[in-house]
């Protein structure tokens, strides 16, 4: 399994919000990269991830553009995301 | 071009009343089929088993269809067809576009894998048939060049009876309106064949026509013919293609007819002369020795006496033994040219141009079809099933929280809950990811809970590695609201 960086995420997520993409299509996309790649099991990048898949669970667990795009700008700067 | 089939209504209808309800079938491809697959990087397994409404298996089953003939056909062919290949990368889209449920999609990439068969398989059976017919005429020199006199004469015939007559001629009438209705009966057989009837017919004709257009200009230059003239004739044979009345046209058409005809008895008349007809043949065929050259002098002596025997013939009517005489002669002459075999090397170079034209011109059509090739989906996942798998369990086992053994084997895989911030129902939600070593299946979904722990709603992700898009169980809102949508429309 090949390893994905913080920056890489943050910077794909940025684009997916700026473009308004569904938060259907932008937690597809998570979930894509999930199951695609390892993170450290237990680390904030792998805790963002499953909180973006989980945005498909219901509708009461979709986070908000801008609470996205607040994630987006952490993980391109490298901090630590709490959720 | 949309094909519709009676078994894509029936399935359709049946979806209807069973409400969209949708169910797992497995699917057997034979052993060459899966063979083809597995050439193509395709994991069968994916493939054996599908999960859909009735039109969706309908639609899979014509995917599992293209995929055998497609088979079926590479096993004929000597060489990696790439037209076949553009047919099962067409399918694979079909077959993920089917597992997303974009129907439409999948309607118009089936349709074109069925029209990319049928290509291939006019292809190969004008090819055959023209290799055929190459060889017969190889075999039957004397047939063959009997029959291209023949239809020479006729052409000429048909020419000079154009011709700017100052009086009524009957036969001329006769035989415009004949080749008229010829045509009239083509248009109206080619306007009753199905789409794909009327690819074939195309494909058959167009292969025909670069078959034929080697011999009409070497038997055109050794009769005198200028170039051009074919041209000429087909502009003339055109309005009476498309149905118009022949009356109409019959005024422009005979004038037209005459001005080639009158242009090619003032070259014939130059090259008896001046000999000029032994350089044209020797231009067609270069590498020819010089008794070609010859040859090709005395045909054109023969035609110009052919050509001056058939205006005679109207008013004399006895110059139609003599004309036999000269087209006999020229048919010897003629032969000798077709023992050097260049004009089988040109009929094989044509028939590899066609093919490869061919080939591209499909393959145009399908890029253009999927968009680049960077920016089409891909069409199936490489890696085998085993070693997805093995990953998906891999990323399962690290990332879990709980562990579950059930009494069938199952394990079952949960990560940390994430919490839900917001006051409801629902407490949290967990990505589950279950392994069924018997069956060697693996499942992913994401579960919801109420306050009591109790699961609450599910959303299936993955099965064996394959993302799926569906509604949750029990529906959200939103679904509600779509199916009610739906429900409305089909009333």
């Amino acid at each position: 399994m090949s390893k994905i960086t913080k920056q890489e995420i943050g910077h794909k997520l940025k684009y997916l919000v700026q473009t308004q993409h569904d938060i259907k299509f932008i937690s597809d996309w998570a979930h894509s990269l999930y199951a695609q790649y390892l993170t450290d099991a237990g680390s904030d990048l792998d805790d963002v991830l499953l909180v973006l898949v989980t945005m498909n669970a219901g509708p009461e667990f979709e986070l908000s553009y801008e609470e996205l795009d607040q994630i987006a700008e952490k993980l391109i700067a490298g901090e630590d995301v709490k959720l | 071009m949309i094909y519709k089939s009676k078994a894509n209504d029936q399935a359709l209808s049946i979806t209807e009343k069973t409400d969209y309800q949708e169910y797992y079938q497995e699917y057997f491809l034979s052993h060459q089929a899966a063979a083809y697959l597995q050439k193509h990087h395709i994991n069968i397994a994916q493939v054996n088993t599908f999960k859909g409404t009735a039109f969706q298996h309908q639609l899979y089953s014509e995917y599992c269809s293209i995929i055998e003939q497609a088979a079926a056909k590479q096993a004929q062919l000597f060489y990696e067809s790439d037209l076949l290949t553009e047919c099962v990368v067409c399918a694979g889209t079909a077959h993920d576009a089917n597992t997303l449920g974009y129907i439409k999609t999948v309607v118009g990439l089936n349709n074109m894998g069925f029209a990319l068969l049928e290509s291939v398989h006019a292809v190969i059976t004008v090819g055959q048939q023209i290799a055929k017919n190459g060889a017969y005429m190889i075999t039957h020199v004397d047939e063959t060049f009997e029959s291209l006199s023949k239809a020479t004469l006729y052409t000429l015939e048909t020419l000079i009876l154009n011709s700017s007559l100052p009086f009524p001629y009957p036969a001329r009438d006769q035989r415009n309106a004949k080749i008229a209705a010829g045509l009239q009966n083509l248009k109206n057989e080619f306007e009753q064949l199905t789409g794909l009837q009327q690819i074939k017919a195309v494909t058959q004709v167009a292969a025909e026509w670069l078959m034929a257009k080697p011999i009409t200009s070497a038997t055109g230059a050794i009769m005198g013919i200028p170039q051009g003239t074919a041209t000429q004739a087909a502009r003339f044979l055109k309005p009476a293609a498309y149905g118009l009345a022949p009356t109409q046209k019959a005024e422009s058409a005979a004038s037209r007819a005459a001005k080639n005809v009158a242009a090619a008895m003032q070259n014939m008349k130059a090259a008896a002369e001046q000999g000029v007809g032994s350089q044209r043949v020797g231009s067609d065929f270069a590498n020819a020795p010089q008794k070609v050259q010859s040859a090709a002098s005395k045909a054109a002596q023969n035609a110009a006496r052919a050509i001056q025997n058939m205006r005679a013939a109207p008013k004399q009517g006895a110059g139609s033994q003599r004309l036999g005489t000269d087209v006999a002669k020229t048919v010897q002459e003629v032969e000798t040219v077709a023992q050097e075999g260049n004009m089988s090397k040109a009929m094989a170079k044509e028939l590899l141009d066609a093919e490869k034209q061919f080939d591209k011109s499909a393959q145009v059509v399908v890029k253009n079809q999927l968009g680049r090739k960077g920016d089409a989906p891909p069409a199936v996942d490489t890696r085998c099933l085993l070693e997805k798998n093995l990953e998906i369990i891999e990323g399962a086992v690290a990332r879990a929280k709980k562990t579950e053994y059930l009494s069938d084997g199952r394990i079952r895989y949960y990560t940390k809950e994430v919490p839900l911030s917001t006051l409801g129902r629902t407490r949290g939600s967990s990505y589950v990811t279950e392994y069924d070593p018997i069956r060697g299946v693996v499942r992913s979904w994401l579960e919801s809970y109420d306050h009591s722990g109790n699961v609450n709603r599910v959303h299936p992700k993955m099965i064996n590695g394959k993302a799926i898009d569906c509604f949750h169980y029990p529906h959200t809102k939103k679904e509600l609201e779509i199916i009610e949508m739906l429900k409305k429309g089909k009333q």
